[in-house]
């Protein structure tokens, strides 16, 4: 009976004919009352897995989301399909907007939003009016990867939990070693939690490294090889600048391939133009930051490039994951020339403050403390203490965790402090270790000699599907070989009367007399 | 080059008398009585409001690369100065056409909702014609959904002679415009399986400075408004667009609450009182006030004879520095009075 209810509304709702392997299974157990933790691969439809059981459920789902944009083309493709009582609410939106979301809180049947908004007082004390009867947390795997330092706020989701009444709880995360399922499990304090784990290995991908020199190589190998494949193609780097900059010189030697650039520096118009345009075949390369790409879901991507490689393996898999949706053979290249190590190195010890420094840290705190216990604005202290945001907000976050700031006033106490010092050193140090071995693992992963697939996967489960097409470079795969099909548009420059026609339909282009 | 023009005329109408965040608070349209003040009496109301999009450190960005460029030299007191070759290129820009198009005061706040109820209603004619009603939506706003939503039922039955007469005024309006900018415009055009060129892309495949593209559009939409008021049988579909545009509302509501009290007779003083606002507040917006009312009651606040004695002064200065003509009249002048005078006369 429930069966047929759940498929009747996947066909009128979602307009899909049925389940994918997991799908089923995890929404029962979700309309049961359980919690759930599935981890599924990348772009196996893990999302319809809350969104059904919302579009059928009387009360509240909210998702917690990482990314803007990743909530808003979520909420405009729900809302494309007919799916209307849904809204995306982020720190960034127009005050009035939010305040009229929440007064009709009520009417939405799913709320996206971000856990720093989760910390919003007028939001919680809102949620708490109404029944919130299920609380998804996509990406799960934020509250381990990211949460200590880069998003603390992740970490309070399981306090928020508790004063939302002990809502059911869903996890979802394509990249989750045993190591990340236990810590979302653990701060999510359910540990009874319905476990649905499936293997989340890519059987479409091919693996390939190649290494090279420097950065003219670099160029010189993407150009050779996108001149002889015109396919939709994302290329990944780890620095706004570079994005740019490659994206100039592909289009002045690939002149009839259609080329941007894609970063969060970028205002959100044009983030949004970008995307479309490639959803839409509009374009054939995005050069773009690891902004580009969470819930990204076209279908025919082809070749996922890395000009520099992500900070731990978790990332590379989200990245790639973006690859061969559709299932046709799809090609992973990463790039490496001697020295690469150093940006990855750079962005962690500007993500965490250097054990080192922290004594200098606390005492220009307790000096600030002598003078006022109130903390002064960000910026101020960022001054003072010559750190960077993210350092800021780690400190911030252990130092709340410790007593010594609360409710944004710094608390002294001789004996707690020099404890807490030491705990938080210690704590910095581990964090930092932790960054070092995941890096370390990507490298070594990097500069692997046997099979990459085998390796790539073995953090996360035992085992791989057999790969549908070549393996990886390690196991005698050759660009030679791979023949995707190739788009066609051309590249026609027409007069602006043209263009207009073209786009209303005009005389040769008009549709109704077709 | 448009940006870098019309920041070099405002500072040239500004001579010493502004400092250079004026230009920036000028262009975005701040609601402020200083603001709007300085558009009037420096005659730059047709660049009021023209970028409300422009970000602060993209301004100051420019504003640097015009120093660099020896056009403009920055004074201690932030105002700034033209140099020769910036004399020169205002000079020689003067008969750019396209600034001829801005008129900002009046389209400051028609503009952005005009343009994007077009975007929008484009986008859904021509996927409707091709039933697809599953596109995602290059406008979110509710207010500008919901306006289109409402045309589209309007007009649903008959739909092909909607968009045939669209696209035929949309046509006539571009061919107004230099070849570039009707290409610009229409790349920038959502439709049925298409999605429009950013400003970035298209600054990049016609060889111009990203500042530049959201002032292409807002003077092509200026000059489209202006063409239409002219000529409404000519644009039955976009008279529509007319309808429920928001009204240039001139001044702000804290000032509109002033007027009312003000219009009971009360005075600036138990204004003040009453609302819990520094008597400096309330004069300002009097002054708000006195710009956009056409029959002030100047005689309330200053006589006839020190009305007089301010304009000699203003014209003696022939500088619009308040500091400068309080300086040349009568100690029991204050600068209030000053201000008000000049906003009642709308001087220039
Ligand atoms: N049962 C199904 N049958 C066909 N298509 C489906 C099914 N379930 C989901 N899809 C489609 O699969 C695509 C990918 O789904 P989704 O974005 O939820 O992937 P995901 O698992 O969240 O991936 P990622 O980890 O990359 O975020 C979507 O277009 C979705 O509509
Ligand atoms: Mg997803
Ligand atoms: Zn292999």
């Amino acid at each position: 009976m429930i069966k047929r209810k759940l498929e009747e509304q996947l066909k009128s709702q979602f307009h899909i004919s049925s389940f994918r392997p997991g799908q089923e299974e995890i929404i029962q157990d979700i309309m049961d009352g359980h919690d759930v933790l599935a981890i599924l691969p990348t772009g196996s439809g893990k999302s319809l897995c809350y969104q059904l059981p919302a579009s059928l459920s009387e009360g509240l789902t909210i998702v917690v989301s990482p990314l803007i944009s990743l909530m808003e083309d979520q909420v405009k493709q729900l809302k494309a399909i007919g799916f209307k009582a849904v809204e995306a609410l982020n720190s960034f939106m127009d005050p009035r907007e939010k305040r009229r979301v929440l007064q009709q809180l009520d009417q939405y049947k799913l709320i996206y939003l971000s856990p720093e908004i989760l910390q919003q007082k007028d939001i919680i004390g809102r949620l708490k009016q109404i029944t919130v009867d299920l609380l998804v947390i996509d990406e799960a795997h934020c509250i381990s990867q990211w949460g200590h330092e880069f998003r603390p706020d992740y970490l309070r989701l399981g306090d928020v939990l508790k004063q939302l009444h002990d809502p059911a709880v869903m996890a979802l995360s394509a990249t989750a070693t045993k190591e990340v399922q236990h810590d979302i499990i653990a701060s999510l304090d359910r540990p009874d939690i319905v476990r649905h784990i499936y293997p989340m290995d890519r059987e479409n991908i091919t693996f390939t490294v190649k290494k090279v020199e420097n950065d003219r190589q670099k160029q010189d190998t993407i150009t050779r090889l996108l001149k002889r494949y015109r396919v939709p193609t994302l290329i990944y780097f780890s620095s706004k600048r570079k994005t740019e900059e490659v994206a100039a010189v592909l289009s002045k030697h690939l002149p009839s391939h259609r080329i941007a650039f894609y970063h969060g520096g970028m205002d959100q118009l044009d983030r949004v133009a970008i995307q479309q345009q490639f959803m839409n075949d509009q374009l054939d390369i995005i050069c773009c930051t690891s902004a580009f790409g969470m819930g990204i879901n076209k279908q025919d991507i082809r070749l996922v490039l890395h000009y520099h490689f992500p900070l731990q393996i978790e990332s590379y898999l989200q990245e790639i994951g973006r690859a061969g949706r559709d299932g046709q053979s799809s090609v992973s290249l990463l790039l490496y020339s001697p020295g690469d190590e150093a940006l990855p190195k750079s962005i962690i010890a500007n993500e965490l403050p250097q054990a080192d420094d922290a004594d200098q840290l606390f005492r220009t705190l307790y000096q600030l403390y002598l003078k006022e216990p109130q903390l002064p604005s960000t910026d101020k202290v960022l001054d003072l203490l010559e750190v960077t945001e993210i350092q800021w907000r780690f400190l911030h976050y252990q130092m709340e965790k410790h007593g010594m700031i609360k409710n944004n006033q710094l608390v002294f106490q001789k004996q707690d402090w020099e404890q807490s010092i030491r705990e938080i050193k210690q704590f910095m140090i581990a964090r930092a270790a932790l960054k070092q071995r995941k890096l370390d693992e990507i490298t070594s992963w990097i500069h692997e000699e046997r099979c990459l697939r085998e390796h790539l996967y073995k953090g996360f489960q035992n085992n791989y599907k057999s790969p549908t097409y070549a393996c990886c470079s390690n196991c005698g795969f050759s660009f030679k070989n791979w023949v995707p099909e190739q788009t066609r548009a051309e590249k026609t420059i027409y007069s602006w009367e043209t263009k207009l026609k073209k786009l209303f339909f005009i005389g040769d282009y008009d549709s109704e007399t077709k | 080059m448009l940006f870098d023009y019309i920041v070099i005329s405002c500072c040239s109408r500004f001579r010493d008398g502004r400092s250079i965040s004026a230009v920036y608070h000028l262009l975005k349209g701040k609601r402020s009585i200083q603001t709007v003040q300085d558009s009037h009496i420096y005659q730059l109301n047709h660049f009021y409001g023209i970028y409300p999009t422009l970000q602060k450190q993209d301004f100051d960005e420019q504003i640097h690369k015009l120093v660099d460029d020896s056009l403009l030299v920055l004074n201690n007191d932030n105002t700034a100065a033209l140099t020769d070759s910036g004399q020169h290129l205002l000079h020689r820009q003067a008969n750019h056409g396209i600034v001829h198009y801005f008129n900002g005061m009046d389209y400051y706040q028609k503009a952005p909702v005009f343009l994007e109820r077009l975007l929008l209603l484009i986008q859904t004619v021509t996927n409707s014609a091709e039933n697809n009603f599953q596109f995602i939506p290059v406008i979110d706003k509710p207010i500008i959904t919901n306006w289109v939503k409402k045309q589209y039922h309007q007009l649903r039955h008959h739909q092909a002679v909607f968009r045939s007469q669209l696209y035929k005024e949309l046509y006539q309006l571009l061919q107004c415009c230099s070849e570039t900018e009707a290409n610009i415009f229409v790349d920038s055009l959502s439709g049925y399986n298409h999605y429009g060129m950013s400003s970035f892309q298209i600054a990049d495949s016609y060889g111009l400075k990203r500042v530049d593209i959201p002032l292409v559009k807002t003077a092509m939409i200026h000059q489209m408004l202006s063409i239409i008021t002219r000529n409404t049988t000519a644009y039955p579909i976009f008279a529509r667009f007319f309808h429920d545009l928001p009204q240039a509302s001139g001044i702000t509501n804290s000032a509109s609450k002033t007027k009312e009290l003000l219009d009971k007779q009360y005075s600036a003083e138990e204004i003040a009182a009453r609302r819990h606002l520094r008597l400096n507040t309330i004069y300002d917006h009097v002054v708000e006030i006195a710009l956009y009312e056409d029959e002030f009651p100047l005689e309330q606040y200053v006589t006839t004879d020190k009305q007089s004695e301010i304009l000699a002064a203003v014209n003696d200065t022939s500088s619009y520095k308040l500091k400068d003509i309080k300086w040349k009249v009568s100690e029991t002048i204050s600068y209030f009075q000053i201000r008000l005078v000049l906003a009642v006369e709308k001087i220039s």
